[in-house]
């Protein structure tokens, strides 16, 4: 009897196991941004005088095309500072001619530890995990259960819409064109996404892992000949003005600090007025034309050329 | 480990193979593999809270033997039942407790001039202990009042107290229900393990479907409020009363029928609550298994109603205000208690609280003008109270509740959502879609119990469904509410 109902139970999660598997082929062998940064970067390790580093803000915050050398940018959504750093790690050994990184600190990633749902696309992509850590569960499901299957799923009748894009160019860029205004300008919508930072603010002892990790990542770089250059992307004042000013102010402390102790510099653009609602996508996020102002101040800033 | 894990996908069919494989004569070794299993399951969380499991456990079953054992001397008896009791809820009052109490003690003498030094404790709750010290407690105070006599097997006992599907967040169970079905062998029986699947997947589509998708927009509303209209104040507390019912219910539902598939029995938690057409039927419908504890072991030994009018009163804001405290360390709580007291006392009093016994409707497809006017209202009620008991704190549910009532519901400002709006009208379809299949279900177990019994194919067709819309619209894993507790 036994026998039966573990017989049927199988025969009527056929067709699931057969969908589950469909999309999770489909979310494997797709073009993802990790894909396309990993290999557009060990194809032309050999140019790259500039790696761009750091989270959403430098992935949409820097345009690399617009670096007066060959620039890259290997940020990604959401980075910790642990990932920056083992991405440093890992790569720097094929970059020869890298002779600036760009590594974002922020009230982002200097007040996280991982990259939470996001950690094991860099088991996946880049062989690395979070502190040793095992990803069986991930690593045998990573669509369905990981990068959800609901995302999947639309992601699915994106594409069948509008095709297979590779997000990232040749140069790790990923451009974002639009400028939400309500999500730049609109107070409530800033007042729902401050409380959730400063939810997360309340983790933030202004020191500990993180900066040690940046400590650690300024030393590995500095010994190989690469000026670390670290940077603040700017935020708009509608959801910056929200943001617990403690924290905010303590980030800043801790960039001039380290710039002060390793003697490199540090570009604080957090409260830089001279980005208008116009160069946002939403309010903590900049688009095209705010990156290509931010990449060229930061560009036209950069010491020791 | 959560229901809604995959550790549990594969936790659960393993022990499940194993626990058949053995033959049901030799249902000790079934208990066995059954508690080696729910430690495996409570350390999940974590191990080192396994000893308190283990001692509660050993506490109980040693003090039962010995409440037995004094016989006819009542005082012998009585002072076991103390220690148990004393000790039981010293666990549960420091873990969940102590802070509380420190903290109103520490603001009860600040309002008299005075700055005390309290010392307050980072504690941990072990997950569950709420639940399985009730059910020692229930069976120590079952053999007390000569309702059972108490177990010699500690294997049978181990189990009742820690059976993994009910471990964490119940049904609390009793001893006159449970420990015969473990003391007993257990036959493998095909339609009992299909309907036992069957309740598993209305209770994840309840739990990650209806739960999960309302959490965010609760959460934002609920953290927002100062900033929302009154419409999205009402919204929220809409969604928050599906979001502890599909979360808890559909936790219940997912034990039962792991439970069944076991050949076990649970004692029956929900039943279709939000289509009461009175608060007191409402809670002969909520948490049943709490509700009827708190009935058997509080409120009739204090005279339940056969006393004068003003026991009466005071009985039953004990239940409900020991319920409230029960759910945790927060004044929210004890007011929450408090308002259902309030609204409960009226029927009680007026004797109208034994009025609707029977399923609404019944044999009917629509319900009466009165009855769905009734049950809007009784909904109201509830989802009311669910305002003050989500909320952080009394001023929170004050200024949200303030601010609710201050503003214009009919405005066409309906808020700003992260989910977005079509977001938030895709949770309010869901919802509706599972009113709808509740009210069908509700004359049976749960909604998907004798689902066209005659066609087959339909029957695998509405199974499908849920499976796609769990896996296409299941909401972002959030942790079962009542863990906390």
């Amino acid at each position: 009897m036994m026998k039966r109902l573990l017989y049927k139970a199988f025969v009527f999660s056929i067709p699931i196991i057969a969908i589950v598997l469909f999309f999770e082929y489909y979310i494997r062998t797709r073009p993802s941004v990790y894909r396309s940064k990993r290999d557009n970067l060990i194809e032309n390790a050999d140019s790259v005088r500039i790696l761009i580093m750091g989270n959403s803000h430098s992935t949409y915050g820097l345009n690399p095309n617009l670096f007066s050398e060959y620039a890259y940018n290997l940020a990604f959504e959401a980075q910790s500072i642990y990932f920056d750093k083992a991405l440093i790690d890992k790569y720097l050994s094929i970059l020869p001619n890298l002779k600036y990184l760009i590594l974002e600190i922020d009230y982002g990633n200097l007040c996280q530890k991982r990259s939470e749902n996001r950690d094991f696309f860099y088991k996946y992509y880049f062989d690395i995990s979070y502190k040793g850590e095992h990803f069986v569960k991930e690593y045998l499901l990573q669509s369905v259960f990981v990068h959800s299957f609901k995302e999947t799923w639309s992601l699915y009748w994106i594409d069948n819409k509008n095709g297979k894009v590779n997000p990232a160019d040749a140069k790790g860029w990923t451009a974002r064109s639009t400028h939400r205004e309500d999500d730049v300008v609109g107070y409530d919508k800033n007042r729902i996404v401050a409380a959730r930072f400063n939810e997360s603010f309340k983790s933030f002892t202004g020191n500990e892992e993180e900066l040690l990790l940046v400590e650690q990542a300024i030393e590995t770089l500095k010994a190989r000949g690469v000026n670390p250059v670290l940077i603040t992307c700017p935020i708009y004042k509608s959801l910056r003005s929200l943001l617990d000013k403690d924290v905010t102010q303590k980030v800043a402390e801790e960039g001039r600090f380290l710039a002060e102790k390793f003697d490199i510099q540090y570009l604080n653009f957090f409260s830089d007025d001279s980005f208008e609602a116009a160069d946002y996508f939403d309010s903590d996020h900049l688009n095209d034309s705010g990156a290509a102002k931010l990449t060229l101040k930061v560009d036209s800033l950069i010491e020791n050329r | 480990m959560l229901f809604n894990s995959f550790e549990y996908l594969i936790f659960f069919p393993l022990v499940f193979i194993l626990y058949w494989s053995i033959k049901p004569e030799r249902y000790r070794l079934q208990n066995i593999l059954l508690i080696a299993a729910s430690y495996v399951f409570y350390a999940f969380w974590d191990w080192r809270f396994l000893f308190l499991l283990i001692f509660s456990t050993s506490l109980d079953y040693f003090t039962g033997l010995k409440i037995f054992g004094a016989g006819g001397n009542k005082r012998r008896k009585k002072a076991w039942l103390l220690t148990s009791i004393i000790i039981n809820l010293g666990f549960l009052g420091f873990f969940k407790y102590y802070n509380f109490f420190v903290e109103s003690f520490a603001e009860l003498v600040q309002n008299f001039g005075f700055q005390p030094n309290i010392w307050t404790l980072k504690i941990l709750i072990p997950v569950g202990i709420s639940f399985y010290t009730f059910h020692g407690l229930s069976y120590v105070l079952d053999i007390y009042n000569g309702k059972i006599e108490p177990t010699r097997n500690v294997v049978d006992y181990s189990l009742f107290v820690s059976f993994f599907p009910l471990l964490v967040a119940g049904p609390i169970e009793r001893a006159t229900h449970l420990l015969p079905q473990l003391k007993r062998p257990r036959q493998f029986e095909y339609p009992r393990a299909v309907d036992g699947l069957k309740q598993m997947l209305w209770g994840l589509f309840k739990k990650i479907v209806i739960a999960d998708n309302c959490a965010p927009i609760v959460n934002q509303i609920f953290d927002n409020y100062d900033i929302m209209p009154a419409n999205s104040l009402v919204l929220g507390a809409i969604l928050f009363s599906f979001q502890i019912y599909g979360d808890f219910s559909g936790y219940s539902d997912i034990a039962l029928g792991s439970a069944r598939l076991l050949g076990i029995e649970l004692l029956r938690n929900f039943s279709y609550p939000y289509f009461s057409r009175d608060i007191a039927e409402f809670w002969r419908r909520w948490h049943i298994s709490l509700t009827t504890w708190f009935r058997d072991y509080i409120y009739i030994p204090l005279g339940g109603s056969r006393v004068s009018k003003a026991k009466v009163i005071r009985n039953t804001f004990i239940i409900f205000l020991v319920s409230g405290f029960w759910h945790g360390a927060n004044w929210t709580f004890i007011v929450w208690g408090f308002l259902n007291a309030v609204y409960f006392l009226p029927l009680l009093l007026s004797k109208n609280n034994r009025k609707n016994l029977d399923i609404v409707a019944q044999g009917r497809i629509l319900p009466t003008f009165r009855e769905f006017w009734s049950m809007l209202a009784t909904f109201a009620l509830a989802a009311f109270g669910w305002i003050v008991f989500r909320a952080e704190s009394i001023t929170h549910a004050w200024h949200y509740v303030r601010k609710m009532f201050s503003e214009s519901w009919l405005s066409l400002d309906i808020g700003q959502y992260e989910v977005g709006r079509s977001g938030v009208l895709l949770v309010v379809l869901l919802i509706i879609a599972f009113l709808v299949a509740e009210w069908f279900g509700r004359e049976r177990p749960y909604a998907l119990a004798g689902l066209f019994p005659k066609h087959r194919w339909l029957r695998y067709a509405v199974y499908y469904a849920i499976i796609l819309v769990i896996l296409i619209y299941g909401g972002e894993g959030q942790q079962f509410i009542y863990f906390q507790f």
